[in-house]
């Protein structure tokens, strides 16, 4: 799952077994274009990445109650995105709440493409390490 | 009079270089890009495939139809309208006609679809034995 926050900024729900070699097996990139296409992605997803939880247990946990108020008021996500951050956590406990600047990994068209109309649900799906179904 | 109303945006276009041994085919292509045949991405290579085979001309044929104005050679042509690796697809080029394969030219569009414009905007060469791709003229 992943829900864009403020400019160019997201929230993103992974699995915390996903590894590179993982992702690429499941694209089914295996050499040529489309094997540096898709490590260009998993470098692009994963670079940066801010574990949520850790960041506010380390540093704004004596500030907000619990992860959802610091997510409400830290970054202003509404209510009903945060429930669904949540309900998704509680369904696939492992996967981890990550934030990250889209941008980051300094190539702009990787980022747009993989979570395009046309990718989203199938980058989604090995990210989470989950079958994608219709409530998702 | 031409009058333009709502959204204005920016497009863009790529051209490539195709260097076949025999004719273009999806199998060719598909074994180059190095994807899974099962893979759940499969379709959008068939797109690129199709993005390609839709605007690719016999090279010199595109050269005396769109470029002889322009560019006094073909060599020429190859060299400075490829103005990011012309230099080093010309020699490929020339060899590649030489041997009696087959070169092709066109453009990707990012007015098309979101799949041929992200490749569009990449930067990518595909090779094997059998097939070289040059779309490095990214003009973003």
């Amino acid at each position: 799952m992943k829900l864009a926050y403020d400019f160019y900024k997201s929230l993103l729900l992974i699995n915390k077994n996903l590894t590179k070699e993982i992702f690429l097996e499941k694209s089914g990139a295996q050499s040529g274009y489309s094997l540096n296409m898709f490590s260009r992605m998993y470098h692009s997803v994963t670079s940066e990445l801010i574990n949520v939880d850790l960041e506010y247990e380390k540093f704004y946990s004596f500030e907000y109650e619990n992860i959802e108020q610091f997510l409400y008021r830290k970054y202003n996500i509404r209510g009903k995105y945060i429930d669904e951050l949540m309900q998704f956590r509680k369904d696939n406990p492992d996967c981890i709440l990550y934030r990250k600047d889209d941008h980051s990994y300094g190539d702009y068209g990787i980022p747009q493409f993989m979570f395009s109309e046309s990718m989203y649900d199938r980058i989604i799906e090995i990210l989470t390490l989950k079958k994608q179904t219709n409530e998702d | 009079m031409k009058i333009r109303y709502d959204f204005v945006t920016n497009s863009s276009s790529t051209s490539f270089v195709i260097i076949s041994d025999g004719e273009f085919n999806f199998k060719d292509f598909i074994e180059a890009v190095g994807v899974k045949n099962d893979s759940t991405f499969f379709d959008i290579y068939q797109s690129l495939f199709d993005a390609f085979r839709d605007d690719m001309e016999p090279a010199r044929e595109f050269y005396a139809k769109h470029y002889a104005g322009t560019y006094s050679t073909f060599e020429e042509f190859i060299e400075q309208k490829l103005w990011k690796s012309g230099k080093e697809v010309l020699p490929k080029v020339l060899e590649a006609e030489k041997n009696g394969k087959k070169v092709f030219i066109g453009k990707l569009s990012s007015d098309n679809d979101e799949i041929e414009s992200f490749f569009c905007t990449d930067e990518f060469i595909i090779e094997s034995d059998k097939l070289f791709i040059d779309a490095q003229e990214n003009g973003w």
